[in-house]
């Protein structure tokens, strides 16, 4: 018996131990060719400290690092790309349930340097998301592009304010 | 049609060889037993037994589903010959004939709502996790192979060696089937238990409260160990007062044989066999009897099914009782920071108002995973039978076996204990007329799919009709697949587009169970710990190594440099990027004869010496005082100055810088370092998706409830991401860790 629990404290005793092994320095990490996405890109998150670059006209503001905004009817935005194939338009908003039940359901109409992309109505409340692929003509390399949206309803809210819906993110994705 | 087939071949052909094998060792050691307690215990003894051969199976890599098949026909064979399939002993007199319409009518509505759910396509979130992934894995791979990157595959896993067979056969309903074996065992183990003790009321009533409750019937019939540990624990308590009344020594191997079966199953079972020995031990002791040799037996019983595991784990990674118990056995694998925290979370599930629980677990669902069911509001009544001796034991093992829920508080986790709260609350009530039965009737009301929302909270993990279409595969399975689990769609994808041996990164659990490519989620490891400190560090400022600390020191020709730390700081971790050694302002090349040492965890040491700012190492621990980082130069060097890249996160100073010469003197060379910041590294995430890639991963998953998501999606390119695949809100990228030229300044 004593031998039992003389082995058995032994081999917990070196299983709890701690010991402080070595190694050798690794490889060195070469720095990597890279780069940062430009200042004014082809994406914006309305938390981005430089949101207000990419807004043109219609957005409400709001403090820094708000993770959303309520737009106006006309909400615009500007963006830059280098390149133009392949791209996806991408937007997440939410139609906000006080404003839908005031309002009925509402249409947005999403366009694209002045080619609509979509229009769709909305009539339940809630997160939406809309991606779609762009065709390479709508865009421009060399200059801004610009992207509207438009709601056909406004919530008047009692306070006598107008609003349209409110947006998260919005830009071109892969 | 022939899925459902399948389904059902793969479940029964397990539970008859759990039961003939359990019936071999009943008439082995002839365990007298009634007639009607036969099949049951025979079941969960067969279980423990065939567990047991699964995980050597498995341990020698021999799971082939033709291995599993022979194996099985041969011990069907054997009981046949031996006449196993018969059941013999007295029958229990019977029952009183409203508990028979009762129950019978419980049991096929319920039964018909359970078997179909079980038999329906499986989605369970830990079922179709890690339950079934890891089943599926073992599977594949022909068992175990070394996992490092998820910690439940370090659990006791009973429950998924019941699984294989089943699996091998029917795949994954037909798993989930197996575990709803124990939810009709369990009941029928509590009825048997008041017919021999003359309770017969408390013992029906308890049975239906168990069988119908919310939280134990979708647990139940989903790929899950919860009411498999429960049906154990209860066997052994069985065992015990069986023992308790005929003392004979067959019953002990059937004891150890359960006890040790429980904690295969769920390390929370662990109190099965010191309940057991202790029992033993205090009668035998009391009858002046020896215990010693019967308390033996039964421990060396039990060691042979729970020492499988252990010893599993110690190879594996290094720590017995991983993923806990990682501070008395440091490893590689499992952060102490992180046990701390998961343990925290589990206690609690985000909210410390812990008065609400009562009503939380019982009727509200929603925050703890499930209901018990309102009912069983009323078991801790239970508690005023105290002065009846029939209800003495069941007291002590209900107390004694809630004793772990603290540590986890989901509902379901109350399981174990819920049999003994249910036949104390039974045994106190079961002379007033017709009360036990309309409760009965109540409790199976309140927990029908279609009344449980009428009082319970919103989103509740519990059942909700009858997929008898799915059930019998007259509907396609991705079907309901695609509708019950979020992340099928991108899983199913993710098993065309993969290969097998890719290993994919994400920060949430997914449907793993249907692909075959190995997932590295954030939370389940060291490893990823670590990717995810990597992957947060381009997300959060306060993890960029841009701050600098700086010791300046006279000359010193030095053998040995120490960076010790002197903070005691329990929520904060220590952690560096780089540490550099310089002479004359020129930094020391590092050398492959230098040994770096660090204590904790000196595993990783090496990434504060790698050159990489995305890399940093880490104590994983709470700052106290005596942690340190050492280098040792294979000769004497000049060295007058030290300079850490730290992160912002952490408070600055409170550090010694020590050095040896080479007789071993010791030197404070400066604990009054300078603190100064630097901008942010250019081309950070290109950076970061390089260790990732260094470290193994090939593809990283990203959805939108998690941190970072909008950078991914917004700057793939200068990730070195590249997109694969979108499936609504989940986002599959390939690292390439390549710049595109549209990219590049």
């Amino acid at each position: 018996m004593r031998l039992l629990l003389s082995i058995s404290l032994l081999s917990f005793t070196l299983s709890c131990s701690r010991p402080t092994e070595s190694s050798a320095p690794p490889a060195q990490q070469q720095e990597a060719r890279a780069a940062d996405p430009p200042a004014v890109g082809r994406f914006v998150t309305m938390e981005d400290p430089i949101v207000k670059e990419y807004i043109v006209a219609d957005v409400v503001p709001a403090p820094p690092g708000s993770v959303w905004r309520w737009t106006l009817r006309n909400p615009t935005f500007r963006f830059r790309m280098k390149q133009v194939e392949n791209l996806r338009f991408h937007a997440d908003f939410t139609v906000q349930p006080t404003a839908l039940k005031a309002t009925g359901p509402v249409t947005i109409s999403w366009v694209i340097n002045d080619h609509l992309l979509a229009k769709e109505t909305h009539s339940a409340e809630g997160f939406k998301k809309i991606e779609k692929p762009v065709p390479a003509e709508w865009l421009r390399s060399d200059v801004e592009n610009i992207v509207s949206a438009e709601i056909d309803k406004l919530y008047t809210t009692p306070e006598g304010d107008k609003f349209g819906f409110i947006i998260s993110n919005i830009g071109f994705i892969d | 049609m022939g899925q459902a087939l399948y389904i059902l071949l793969g479940f029964s052909a397990t539970v008859a060889v759990t039961f003939g094998i359990g019936q071999i060792i009943l008439a082995r050691f002839k365990v007298e037993l009634f007639r009607h307690e036969q099949p049951a215990i025979a079941i969960v003894l067969g279980s423990a037994i065939w567990s047991f051969v699964v995980f050597m199976l498995a341990a020698s890599r021999l799971i082939h589903k033709g291995v599993l098949i022979a194996l099985a026909v041969a011990i069907l064979y054997v009981a046949w010959k031996k006449q196993c399939f018969r059941l013999s002993g007295e029958s229990f007199p019977p029952l009183p004939k409203h508990w028979k319409y009762v129950l019978c009518s419980v049991g096929v509505v319920f039964g018909v709502l359970y078997v179909s759910n079980a038999m329906a396509p499986e989605i369970s979130p830990d079922g179709v996790s890690y339950h079934l992934g890891l089943t599926s894995r073992y599977y594949r791979e022909h068992g175990f192979r070394p996992i490092i990157i998820n910690m439940y595959a370090n659990l006791s896993q009973a429950m998924e060696m019941l699984f294989l067979l089943p699996f091998a056969i029917g795949r994954h309903s037909a798993a989930a089937m197996m575990h709803m074996t124990f939810l009709w065992l369990l009941p029928w183990l509590i009825l048997c238990y008041g017919r021999r003790t003359g309770a017969i009321s408390a013992g029906a009533l308890a049975a239906i409260l168990i069988f119908c409750s919310p939280v134990i019937g979708i647990d139940g019939i989903s790929a899950y160990n919860d009411v498999a540990t429960a049906t154990a624990i209860f066997t052994v308590f069985y065992l015990v007062q069986l023992w308790k009344q005929q003392r004979r020594d067959s019953l002990l191997i059937c004891l150890g044989l359960t006890a040790g079966f429980a904690f295969a199953l769920k390390y929370t079972a662990f109190l099965a066999l010191p309940y057991a020995l202790v029992t033993i031990i205090k009668e035998l002791h009391r009858d002046k009897k020896p215990w010693l040799t019967p308390a033996l037996k039964v421990a060396a019983i039990a060691s042979v099914l729970i020492l499988p595991w252990l010893i599993k784990n110690t190879v594996t990674v290094g720590n017995p009782f991983s993923p806990f118990l990682n501070s008395i056995f440091p490893n590689h694998f499992i952060h102490i920071w992180f046990e701390k925290s998961y343990k925290m979370n589990m206690a609690s599930y985000g909210s410390h108002d812990f008065w609400r629980l009562p009503l939380e677990v019982t009727s509200g669902g929603q925050r703890l995973g499930g209901l018990l069911g309102p009912m069983f509001l009323l078991l801790p009544l239970g508690l005023l039978g105290l002065r009846n001796r029939a209800a003495r034991p069941l007291i002590l093992a209900a107390l004694l076996f809630t004793l772990p829920y603290p540590a986890n508080i989901g509902t379901r986790f109350l399981i174990p204990a819920a049999p003994f709260w249910a036949l104390s609350f039974g045994l106190l009530i079961e002379t007033v007329p017709y009360l036990p039965v309309t409760i009965a009737l109540m409790h199976a009301a309140l927990s029908w799919p279609d009344s449980i929302p009428l009082y319970s909270e919103k989103y509740v993990w519990s059942l909700h009709r009858i997929p008898w279409r799915h059930a019998l595969r007259i509907q396609p399975e991705d079907d309901y697949l695609g509708r019950h689990i979020g992340s099928y769609a991108i899983s199913r994808e993710i098993d065309k587009i993969i290969p097998a041996d890719k290993t994919i990164f994400t920060f949430d659990q997914i449907a793993e169970a249907y692909f075959k490519p190995k997932l590295a989620v954030g939370f389940q490891s060291a490893y990823g710990d670590r990717i995810t400190d990597i992957f947060h560090s381009v997300q959060i400022p306060a993890y960029q190594p841009t701050g600098r600390t700086t010791f300046r020191f006279p000359a010193q020709q030095l053998k040995r440099i120490r960076l010790t730390q002197t903070a005691d700081l329990p929520n904060e971790k220590w952690s560096m990027a780089e540490f550099r050694i310089f002479s004359k302002e020129r930094e020391l090349p590092r050398n492959a004869q230098w040994r770096l040492r660090a204590s904790p965890n000196w595993w990783d040491v090496a990434m504060a010496f790698d050159n990489s700012p995305a890399t940093r190492w880490s104590s994983w621990e709470g700052k106290r005082p005596g942690m340190f980082i050492e280098v040792d130069f294979p000769e004497l060097q000049r060295v007058d100055k030290v300079m850490l890249e730290v992160s912002r996160d952490q408070t600055p100073g409170l550090m010694m810088l020590e050095g040896w010469d080479q007789y071993g003197n010791k030197y404070q060379l400066s604990n009054s370092p300078k603190e100064s910041v630097i901008d942010p590294p250019e081309g950070w995430r290109m950076t970061a998706t390089h260790a990732m890639m260094e470290r193994g991963v090939d593809y990283f998953l990203i959805t939108n409830t998690n941190h970072g998501y909008m950078d991914v999606m917004k700057n793939a390119k200068y990730w070195g991401m590249e997109l694969v695949t979108v499936k609504g809100y989940y986002r599959l990228y390939k690292l390439t860790g390549k710049l595109p030229e549209d990219a590049k300044r």
